[in-house]
């Protein structure tokens, strides 16, 4: 009698310790409104700026200095450069104009394109390139040209060459009709033509600097103004930001064509424009956009060298080689392009121009931030990927949140996958979002599937990620619970949510079965000790199965 | 006893239950920071007005009532106040329109809107500091400054705040109305303030404008619009816009010069771009790309008006024209010579629905080449004798006292014939032209117009003028025609 007592003093024992002690976490899911989340751990892409042909740069923190610790944005204006600046890529401040030429005395008046600002250390002064239409040679001229200032804020002053007598030249600092005439890129245009011989349109101008040996390059887009029916990319070297060295000039891409000269085509509508080039891990980066600014599949492209001057060859869509597209979807975005890179502190992220009204292209355009990273693709080739256009809340860069995503580090494994399925993709960081993407979904089969994470070591888990498939039918309805393995006050326990829905109303357009990439399920909550997840997720919207893009677990280490 | 232990071991489980698994996770929530403000700059409270789109008493009276299409029986009408700030100006406007028309998808102008110019006191060209707001009922706006040397704006950034608010709805045609405030610094205006912060402002130049929109559904593809600015008053022509003096707060003086000929008409801004050289001969100015001079009070749909134009001249790049202006409601006729061309003369017209100048009038009224002429006797630059009589539907224009181009109000492809009210056959030597919005509706009164000289960007001297009304004018008509 003594025993059975004792053993079932034990069961309950046990039971009391398996059962009773998941308790449930108190936390907060950002599943009722597109516009409503921590904006001090997430940004939105909601509400940002209106502006096209972002520039961004940061202006690390500086006691004393009221214009330092903030993003600033720079973009297209029509006779002005206007400005933007952040500190936590939500909230927004308009600078106005950051560069404002006098036009009643400057040489351009119209047409204030793409800007390109950059800090020069050596000088201690910011540098915007430029392109406009000069006023006595026509609305349809482009042309570039240079300003300057001691602030971020502005106002920059325009940027004058000189003639051999030290009088100020009033024109633009870039002028092609200074390339040698024995260069074979020299545009000798006949007297009918409706500009001068020598007009070479220009724009997009973009500076670069080669991390190898500090040379310094501008790449622009040839435009297609000047009775050109497409727009090419081009690159020279500059002996300082000021002055070019015309004679070499290169042309890097030429739109439709695989290589500048090349045989092999890829369809482009007649657009390569708004380039940027970086390096990364001996390779040349060229990205450009492709197909009109505003048609809906206006999107970023790459071409990779091995040398700034080229040859570069474009990476074609089958091996990756689209940075950023909204997939001509135009429900929830559209046109994602005209772009430019800014690194936070070690994370690359990636700012372009989205129209305002996201399902047409019509009224101004604004600007939309994504995350990339270089993924690895079937070739070998290391290309570059952007978790975009997202049009819902993502983790703000670590380094202004000053959390991290420790999916990465966690052993990961699941049951239940697809018989395609692989966990691999559950948190390497990546988002598919687009058709051609390289990157994939994890997929499962439909019924009670749990993923698990697991870390050596503690980690002070503070938002937990649940991403959705960008596939309508294969999105899962909700998440059927999340189980925390926590320490807490010397003492271990289990941790659950319960069921976490994912609002169809704000993360999809349920009347074009359409789900938007990147959105889902989130939950923040008090900075909890954890070693271990489990998510239990069973059923999809089409009841075929479920994918699973990444799981990101925001936090610190413990 | 097994119920004891029983109870025992219940009692002990719902003690491990409260004591290990009792409340472990403090409540959580967060809550953002303030954002940083939307703007650098905040005027919302400049010179202590708060700005929100209702008129504080310190606007005073009106300067200006603008009417839709400038009829002053319309019940479509804008009401616009100036406030001369100690930091910059305000102005208010008040619409009265029971259509308020707004899509955010079209452009500004083709929303129910306001069109609001400000420029210096009594500066004769726009440049840089020539302010233009755009505002539609709905918040949508632009601003753009003027362009040196151009007659156009452009979109630009210039510091400003404005508030719009709504008397009813949006896209219903029973609304009210709607109100606008806008507050621009003086520093934006090209004012520079002394050492004590003051500006120097002895008054604005003003130039008000309306979009009505008659479009109740907010159609997205709707881009149909009734623009009306006052009469005779161009965005481009700043010495033609309302005068606003700072000492009252009030309309103020015609800035124009008037002669004894040319001048006001019904109290409507007289002429401009042109000088009066004191020898009975009125010369254009140089460099004025539009200008106009009205037969002083003359307004009449029964008029006769000629001229002898001389020296005609102006840089060939810029298309230079100069002749007689007939002018309509929002409508402009014109008889032109134009310097490019010795032989040429020409009607030209930009009608209410128009933006563009059409100048080769529908249905045979294209300019030509006067190749029957001798080319001595031909050349128009040199001296030409230039005429138009009207007389209800009737329009007749002159050239050295010969009848070249005849409007009747009849559509020439149905009637080629050209006949005064009183059935007499005309024959202009180049033929019958048709106007648009010229004609005389079925049981209304001829709209009166008035007449006078104009250039676009052509220099020339004007002499021999002179006018009449009436049995006058049928005389010189008739005179003409040998009737």
């Amino acid at each position: 009698m003594k025993k059975k007592i004792s053993l079932l003093t034990i069961v309950c024992l046990l039971l009391c310790v398996l059962c009773g002690c998941s308790e449930t976490l108190s936390f907060v899911s950002f599943n009722d409104s597109i516009k409503e989340f921590d904006t001090s751990v997430f940004y939105g892409n909601v509400e940002t700026m209106r502006g096209a042909d972002p520039s961004l740069i940061y202006v690390a923190e500086k006691e004393g200095d009221p214009d330092s610790g903030y993003y600033y944005a720079y973009v297209t204006g029509t006779s002005t450069i206007n400005a933007w600046r952040t500190k936590d890529m939500t909230n927004w401040q308009y600078l106005g104009a950051a560069f404002r030429p006098d036009l009643d005395t400057f040489w351009g008046y119209l047409n204030f394109w793409a800007p390109s600002v950059f800090f020069d250390e050596t000088d201690n002064c910011y540098y915007m390139y430029f392109s406009a239409s000069w006023t006595k040679k026509g609305t349809k001229t482009h042309y570039i040209s240079l300003a300057k200032s001691n602030s971020p804020v502005g106002g920059f002053k325009a940027v004058y060459n000189q003639d051999s007598r030290g009088i100020i030249i009033d024109a633009p600092i870039i002028d092609f009709a200074n390339v040698p005439k024995d260069n074979p890129l020299f545009e000798y245009r006949t007297s009918a033509d409706d500009y001068e011989n020598g007009y070479f349109g220009a724009i997009d101008a973009e500076p670069f600097v080669d991390p190898v040996d500090g040379q310094k390059y501008l790449v622009f887009t040839h435009d297609r103004s000047g009775g050109y029916n497409a727009s090419s990319t081009y690159v020279m070297k500059m002996d300082d930001w000021q002055h070019p060295d015309y004679s070499t000039i290169t042309c890097i891409t030429e739109c439709g064509k695989i290589t500048v000269g090349g045989s092999e085509t890829v369809f482009e509508g007649t657009v390569n424009e708004g380039p940027y080039m970086i390096y990364h891990e001996g390779l040349y980066y060229l990205t450009f956009s492709i197909n009109s600014y505003d048609s809906p599949d206006y999107q970023v492209r790459q071409a990779v060298g091995h040398s700034p001057m080229g040859p570069f060859k474009k990476v074609s869509v089958e091996d990756g080689g689209v940075v950023i597209t909204t997939d001509n979807i135009n429900i929830y975005t559209n046109s994602s392009g005209h772009h430019s890179f800014i690194w936070v502190g070690d994370q690359l992220y990636l700012a372009y121009h989205t129209f305002l009204n996201d399902t047409d292209i019509s009224e101004s355009r604004k600007i939309r931030f994504d995350k990339v990273s270089f993924v690895t693709n079937d070739k070998g080739l290391p290309i570059i990927y952007a978790n975009g256009p997202t049009v819902t809340l993502q983790p703000l860069p670590d380094k202004i949140s000053g959390l991290h995503d420790y999916a990465g580090e966690a052993k990961i494994t699941a049951d239940n996958l697809a018989d395609d399925g692989d966990v691999y993709w559950l948190n390497d960081g990546t988002l598919m979002m687009h058709e051609n993407s390289v990157v994939k979904e994890t997929r499962f089969k439909e019924g009670k599937s749990v993923i698990t994470l697991t870390w050596d070591d503690y980690i002070a888990a503070k938002c937990l990620m649940i991403y959705n498939s960008r596939d309508y039918y294969s999105t899962f309805t909700c998440v059927d619970n999340v189980r925390l393995f926590y320490e807490k006050d010397a003492k271990t326990g289990v941790a659950e949510t319960g069921r976490l829905d994912f609002n169809y109303d704000i993360f999809a357009a349920v009347d074009y079965k359409c789900a938007f990439a990147g959105a889902s399920v989130s939950i923040e909550f008090n900075e909890l000790k954890i070693n271990k997840l489990e998510i239990t997720i069973s059923s999809s919207k089409g009841g075929n199965g479920f994918a699973v893009p990444e799981i990101a677990v925001l936090g610190r280490r413990a | 006893m097994k119920r004891k232990i029983v109870f025992a071991l219940i009692v002990t489980c719902v003690m491990l239950i409260l004591s290990s698994c009792g409340e472990t996770f403090e409540s959580f929530t967060y809550e953002n920071e303030e954002p940083i403000p939307r703007a650098t700059y905040d005027f919302t409270d400049a010179d202590q007005m708060k700005l929100d789109g209702e008129k504080e008493a310190c606007y005073g009276q009106k300067v200006y009532r603008l009417y839709n299409r400038n009829n002053t029986s319309s019940k479509v009408y804008m009401d616009c106040y100036i406030y001369f700030g100690k930091e910059g100006l305000h102005c208010f406007v008040d619409v009265k329109d029971n259509v308020l028309s707004y899509n955010s998808k079209r452009a500004v102008y083709y929303n129910s809107s306001v069109e609001l110019f400000f420029n210096d006191w009594k500066k004769t060209y726009i440049d840089k500091s020539t302010c233009q707001y755009r505002i539609a009922a709905g918040g949508k706006s632009a601003q753009l400054c003027g362009v040196k040397g151009k007659s156009t704006y452009v979109t630009s950034y210039f510091d400003g705040q404005f508030a719009v608010r709504l008397d009813g709805e949006l896209n219903s045609n029973n609304a009210n109305g709607f109100s606008v405030e806008t507050f621009i610094p003086w520093y934006e205006l090209g004012y520079r303030p002394d050492a004590a912060g003051n500006y120097d402002v002895d008054g604005i130049m003003f130039y008000p404008a309306y979009n009505k929109v008659n479009d109740p559904q907010g159609r997205e593809n709707y881009t149909s619009r009734i623009r009306t600015s006052r009469t005779y008053c161009f965005q481009a022509t700043p010495y033609s816009w309302v005068p606003v003096k700072r000492t009252d707060n009030d309309s103020g003086e015609n800035v124009s010069f008037e002669n004894d000929f040319f001048g006001a008409v019904g109290g409507a801004e007289s002429y401009y771009g042109f000088t009066d050289s004191g020898d009975g001969k009125v010369a254009l100015r140089s460099g004025s790309s539009t200008s106009y001079a009205f037969v002083k009070d003359l307004s009449s749909n029964d008029c006769y008006f000629e001229t002898t134009v001389e020296n005609v001249a102006g840089d060939s790049s810029k298309l230079p024209k100069t002749g007689l202006a007939v002018f309509y409601m929002g409508n402009r006729v014109l008889l032109y010579i134009k310097t490019s061309d010795a032989k040429r003369v020409g009607i030209a017209q930009r009608d209410a629905a128009n933006s563009e100048w059409n100048w080769t009038v529908e249905k045979g009224g294209t300019y030509i080449n006067d190749t029957s002429k001798e080319p001595s006797e031909a050349n128009y630059l040199k001296k030409v004798k230039l005429a138009v009589y009207r007389k209800g539907d009737l329009i007749c224009f002159f050239v050295n006292d010969v009848l070249y181009f005849v409007s009747d109000g009849t559509d020439p492809d149905e009637d080629p014939v050209c006949k005064t009210a009183d059935g007499v056959t005309l024959s202009p030597k180049f033929g019958k032209i048709y106007l648009h919005d010229t004609i005389t509706e079925d049981g209304q009164e001829a709209e009166e117009t008035i007449m006078g000289i104009w250039s676009a960007s052509a220099t020339a001297t004007y002499s021999a003028y002179s006018a009449c009304t009436g049995a006058a004018a049928d005389a010189k008509f008739a005179q003409l025609l040998n009737l």
